[in-house]
């Protein structure tokens, strides 16, 4: 079988073979892990330039459909699929009211996404992914809210691809094609001439991949989908499902290379715009997730805050931001899946998401607590791990084009990641466990592995991140963009030095056995129960504490909370939901119309009828 | 002209058996069911050979008096996917009904429902623009009968609203018609549609305002549409299904016939004669019919009320798709009829399993459907998805379609398609909202719903026909291409194939 | 070709009919009342029908030794159609008059009331 196709057809054979054999759990699961295993192996037939081609019998023509591969699909192809197979293998053990099913459609459509080299297919794959994503969100912890999430996404998602398809028809009624290459090169021919013209037909796009990835200001939906979607599918939500909208950006960002357009510090204008998108995202990301008290909440928050980068990075589209926004991507996948399979190994252990009622679950369970610490330092930014190569780079592609406020913007919610890491990381592990959590145990040995297994790659990535940038650099070649040097595995490129990975690791690794020597020898610690505090001789009752109010990062940041109040008070998420309430308002006022009379009935149909004639008569 | 008089069975059989169906009844009351079902499936199989060997376009002629003089059915492209699908949509329902019609008078029930298959596919093959009339009034008498039918009370005053609209829409159809019999002294659709140049252009208007309106009573088109809800939420199920899935059906086929065919001015974008544009004025009703029922759907808790908004809706929808007047408009629109027409008959057939096992029909009480029965809330999603056109389901490639022709309209057809596309963001929100609450809450009791298999039959052969249409979207699309060349080129897609003689305008 | 116009008495009676019809429909709200607007509309078209085939100077449509149906080259016959099309229309308005009535009927037993007003769910 052609293996492009497989990519496609094994995912809905598995998907059926799910549906119908869903009310065995164990089998459902284990069908949908084979699948994305199976369909891993397929991938290693394909390769850059494979085409498939069909015809369409649709609108009065032979419309022809193609499948193309190129580095960019090959690059997301391997990247999602294989994150795509630790998901559901630790779904496995997992509890959580995933359907695999529609997790498999999701897989053929995203497989689809990423090779479709016309717009049907595109659009086509696009809504595919959308619906049955949507449907994967009904269902999460909380009934109502997860379907308030779901709707919330489905709004956004669905308006999006809406936008999306205005663009493709007025974009294929100029040039008479649907294929993305010539529709694009058109873009490219008349950029110069009629640039607010492509401006138009950029931003319809834009729109939907925007809202795919949680762009400001279309964010809002993130924390409400990803906080109340099903706990199994929430790391797919965040690592996977975000890169959609990055590689919608990189199809159509290149049509500015080649034209003449005005630029702003040496970046072609639309670039501009969404650079600037792009940090406005990392910073609004940044400051409201450390007021968040709920754990998947504030990873959402997280999330799109380092879209945010990913986009800023793209958006520069020199060698080095290409090369940053794409590696950056990569690491967002994996620290951010790491994350949250921990985090969701937490909540099923702890039965809640807030993190005011978690603390101390390191004693408890000791490799999570690893994983998640390595994710997050990964998240910030810390070397070795992967995710501090990135964020470099991103620096050194910002600086390099002179684009200081952006690159200060981005530094802000670099620190303020630092706050909101710290908050969760000390809230769930560290200090004092509640007696409610004495007989949590470590997560089941598939957990165990799929820890392990992430650990070793944000440790591996981190150090030898020349793996990941040897194929990114072949995306960018195939941009037509020179890339980067290389130079062996450990060593990561940048604008004016490169780091050699490894060393770094060896230094850390240093600072921390010595540090770690210091602790064990020097400090003198014992354990003590939350409530083991002292109250002056007042009972704390008076003051309507509870245990949780002990715990360390209650309110954490309360003083800057309230500085930063004032700002919080422009609420975008408040525009569409008053928009969507008065919308309800509007329905509930226009269904008054058909009141059930059906001399009401006839008194419309006489009215439309002399209006009609009245109308004739006027323009007789 | 190519005729090929044994097709009269198609409109001769349903009525002749309908009127057997009280002998029948005599000797059991299941062999009256079977006897519909046999019917139909006679009905679907010959318009389905009809179309397979390609023998449309061809005339039925009675006793050798050629149009204009005699009457005559025409049955082209348009009409021979109309009937295959007036057809199919009848013969599930009437699966459906060997289960769910089991009390009252199930006899005459049967009677009544063939009568409204055979009047609509009447409806939909006739040459003759009186004899619309006589079809409209035999599917509204059976229709309002039908929709009367049912224990419950709401059920006589829907029915009571329809009749009440219905005959005064019909009025006025038959005013229009007798209008242009004064002008042309014809009532066979080819030759008017040939001479409609030479009349006097005031009169034409208003004869063409009054076919519009009569015809936009049973083509749902608002403020003709009041009916509606009350209708379809009053009725039984299947009868609700019918009257969403065939009658609909008939009264889009009609207007955009006269429309197009009769009223039409040939041109890269059909307009009609007389002193003001009866497309675009289709075009508005449209407009305000798809906002106004989607804001109203959107209001509703009744589940079945929401589907009766819903396909009001749709019908708007397909109207804009006709009204633009192009190929690819046409195309979209025959498209839209075709899976809102599948999509709509099935979701009210699963509303009725679902309300016989005593759930209600609020949305609140679809919660948990998901534990009770996989197989009603997966097939129900279906059918959302495929009314909300999302791929993998036929609506997909209908409203695809219906954006690209009105983006190639442009004008102020752009604004008309923002405000379907916004329609359909309100669209989606309620009918996820349903699929959430049945994917969603576990329910008190989780008894498990087992669906009988008459009942299964229908909607899993709709099921299959939606993904069908999504898949292969060829299966529909290239017989709705022939249908938009018969609708918008009127002389060489119509008239000429009616009446080969003929002196054009 | 007829030229109907001619015939203004029984035009206007006709339209007079549809009007006094439209109001009854639309003024009364009892239901027998209505269906008798209904009927009452019914007429008047049938009434239009009749009409539209006739005026007053034409001659019957069959060909006798004395009746002429050409005269100078004008056809002054009685266009037979529309009459054949009345009785069409009557016999579909009976039935639906016919319908109407076994509703209402229906609808005074179940509903008890027949104010049109009143025929209608508490659930919208």
């Amino acid at each position: 079988m052609n293996s492009l196709l497989a990519l496609l057809i094994i995912p809905v054979i598995g998907s059926a073979a799910a549906a119908i054999l869903q009310r065995y759990r164990i089998v459902e699961r284990l069908i949908t892990f084979l699948t994305f295993s199976l369909t891993f192996l397929f991938l290693f037939g394909i390769k850059t330039g494979n085409l498939f081609t069909w015809h369409l019998d649709f609108l009065g023509k032979n419309l022809e459909m193609g499948l193309q591969i190129t580095p960019l699909s090959i690059f997301m192809l391997y990247m999602t699929i294989a994150f795509g197979i630790v998901l559901t293998f630790y779904n496995l053990s997992e509890k959580s009211k995933m359907k695999g099913f529609l997790l498999l459609l999701t897989l053929a459509a995203s497989n689809w996404i990423f090779m479709s080299a016309d717009l049907i297919s595109f659009f086509f794959a696009w809504e595919l992914m959308g619906w049955s994503s949507i449907l994967m969100i009904f269902g999460g912890r909380r009934e109502a809210e997860s379907r308030q999430g779901a709707l919330y996404y489905a709004m956004m998602s669905i308006g999006g691809s809406y936008s999306m398809l205005i663009g493709i028809f007025l974009l294929s009624n100029l040039t008479g094609t649907f294929s993305i290459q010539s529709n694009v090169s058109y873009l490219v021919s008349i950029l110069s001439v009629h640039p607010w013209w492509v401006l138009g037909i950029l931003s319809l796009f834009f729109a939907a991949f925007m809202i795919k990835s949680g762009i400001f200001p279309f964010h809002t939906w993130v924390p409400y989908t990803y906080g109340e979607a099903p706990d199994g599918f929430v790391p797919y939500l965040s690592s996977v499902m975000s890169k959609y909208g990055v590689y919608g950006f990189l199809i159509f960002l290149p049509l500015t290379l080649g034209a003449h357009v005005p630029t702003v510090l040496g970046l072609a204008w639309p670039n501009y715009v969404l650079l600037w998108f792009g940090s406005i995202t990392a910073v609004v990301g940044s400051v409201l997730a450390f007021m968040q008290d709920d754990v998947k909440k504030l990873f959402a928050y997280s999330s799109f805050s380092n879209l945010g980068f990913i986009l800023a990075a793209i958006a520069i589209f020199t060698p080095i931001g290409l090369t940053a926004g794409l590696f950056h991507a990569f690491n967002h996948l994996l620290f951010n899946g790491a994350i949250f399979i921990t985090v969701i190994a937490v909540i099923s252990k702890v039965g809640t998401t807030r993190m005011s009622e978690m603390g101390g679950l390191w004693q408890k369970m000791p490799l999570t607590f690893l994983t998640f610490f390595v994710g997050i330092a990964a998240a910030a930014g810390i070397p070795p791990f992967a995710g501090f190569g990135s964020k470099w780079m991103i620096f050194q592609a910002m600086i390099s084009h002179g684009l200081i406020f952006a690159t200060i913007l981005l530094f802000f919610s670099s620190i303020a990641s630092f706050l909101y890491l710290m908050r969760a990381f000390h809230a769930i592990f560290l200090g004092q466990l509640s007696h409610r959590y004495d007989n949590v145990k470590e997560v089941s040995a598939i957990g165990k592995i799929t820890e392990s297994f992430l650990l070793g790659a944000l440790i591996f990535f981190g150090i030898l991140p020349g793996f990941i940038l040897d194929p990114i650099n072949s995306i960018v070649s195939s941009f037509g963009l020179k890339p980067l040097p290389t130079s062996g595995y450990e060593y990561i490129n940048g604008f004016f030095s490169s780091i050699n990975m490894v060393s770094i690791f060896i230094v850390v690794i240093i600072a921390f056995i010595f540090g770690f020597t210091l602790f064990a020898v020097v400090a003198k610690h014992k354990k003590v129960p939350q409530e083991d505090n002292y109250t002056a001789g007042q009972i704390p009752q008076d003051w309507n504490l509870t245990p949780e109010m002990y715990q360390f990062s209650y309110d954490f940041y309360e003083p800057m909370d309230k500085e930063l109040a004032p700002f919080l008070k422009v609420k975008i998420d408040g525009f569409f939901k008053g928009f969507g309430e008065s919308v309800e308002y509007i329905g509930g006022a226009v269904k008054e119309i058909f009141t059930g009379n059906v001399q009401i009935y006839t008194y419309l149909a006489i009215g439309g009828l002399v209006i009609f004639i009245i109308a004739g008569w006027v323009v007789w | 002209m190519k005729t090929y008089n044994i097709a009269a069975l198609l409109v001769g059989v349903p009525l002749l058996m309908a009127f057997s169906i009280p002998l029948f009844g005599f000797i059991s009351k299941q062999l009256a069911k079977w006897i519909t079902v046999l019917t139909l499936g006679f009905e679907f199989f010959f318009a389905l050979y009809i179309f397979l060997w390609h023998i449309y376009p061809f005339n039925v002629i009675m006793g050798n008096w050629v149009p204009p003089f005699g009457e005559n059915l025409y049955i082209g492209p348009f009409a021979t996917v109309l009937i295959i699908l007036v057809s199919f949509v009848g013969l599930m329902i009437s699966i459906y009904n060997l289960w769910s019609a089991n009390h009252g008078d199930v006899v005459h029930f049967a009677l009544l429902f063939l009568m409204f298959v055979g009047g609509s596919i009447g409806l939909i093959s006739t040459g003759d623009i009186f004899n619309i009339f006589i079809f409209m009034e035999i599917t509204g008498i059976s229709s309002y009968a039908l929709a009367a039918y049912g224990p419950e009370r709401r059920a006589l005053g829907g029915a009571f609203k329809y009749l009440v609209v219905s005959s005064i829409g019909s009025t006025l159809y038959l005013f229009g018609v007798l209008l242009i019999y004064t002008q042309l002294g014809t009532l066979n659709i080819a030759e008017i549609a040939a001479r409609i140049s030479q009349t006097t252009s005031g009169l034409l208007t208003f004869a063409g305002i009054l076919l519009v309106a009569g015809l936009a009573v049973e083509a749902e088109l608002f403020p003709f549409n009041g009916w509606v809800p009350d209708t379809y939420t009053g009725a039984v199920n299947p009868v609700s299904a019918t009257l969403s899935g065939i009658g609909s059906v008939g009264g889009v086929y009609v207007l955009f016939r006269i429309l197009m065919t009769v009223f039409g001015k040939d041109g890269n974008f059909v307009s009609t004669y007389g002193n003001i544009d009866l497309m675009s004025l289709v075009a508005i009703l449209g407009s305000a019919t798809v906002v106004i029922g989607e804001l109203s759907a959107l209001a509703q808790k009744n589940v079945k009320k929401m589907l009766a908004y819903s396909s009001m809706a749709q019908m708007g929808l397909v109207a804009i798709g006709f009204s633009i007047g192009s190929k690819m408009g046409s195309y979209a629109g025959v498209f839209q009829l075709v899976n809102h027409s599948v999509a709509k008959a099935m979701m009210f057939l699963i509303l009725g399993v679902i309300v016989s096992f005593g759930i209600g029909e609020r949305i609140d009480d679809m919660k948990g459907l998901w534990y009770k029965s996989p197989f009603l809330t997966i097939t129900f999603t279906i059918g959302s998805l495929s009314l909300l056109g999302l791929p993998l389901f036929g609506g997909f490639w209908s409203k695809f379609a219906l954006v690209d022709a009105s983006i190639q309209r442009g004008g102020w057809y752009d604004f008309v398609i923002a405000i379907v596309l916004f329609a359909s963001v309100v669209e989606a929100f309620y009918y996820l909202r349903i699929v959430g609450y049945m994917f969603t809450s576990k329910p008190i009791s989780t008894d498990k719903i087992k669906v009988s298999v008459s009942p299964a039959v229908p909607i899993v052969a709709f099921s299959i026909l939606i993904i069908a249409i999504g898949v292969f979207p060829q299966i529909v699309g290239g017989i709705s291409w022939n249908a938009a060349h018969e609708l918008t080129d009127k002389m060489g897609g119509y008239v000429l194939n009616v009446i080969p003689t003929i002196v054009g305008h | 070709m007829v030229d109907f116009l001619q015939n203004w008495v029984y035009l206007t009676g006709s339209m007079a009919l549809i009007g006094i019809g439209l109001y009854i429909v639309l003024t009364n709200t009892n239901i027998f009342r209505i269906i008798v607007g209904l009927n009452i509309i019914d007429s008047g078209t049938n009434l239009f029908i009749v009409t539209i085939a006739w005026h007053p100077k034409s001659v019957m449509p069959i060909y006798t030794a004395t009746n002429n149906l050409v005269v100078n080259g004008h056809v002054i016959a009685a266009d037979p159609l529309p009459q054949s099309l009345v009785l069409t229309a009557i016999v579909i308005g009976l039935g639906t008059t016919a319908l109407a009535l076994a509703i209402a009927v229906k609808i005074y037993q179940k509903y008890g009331t027949l104010d049109v007003r009143k025929i209608k769910e508490e659930d919208r």
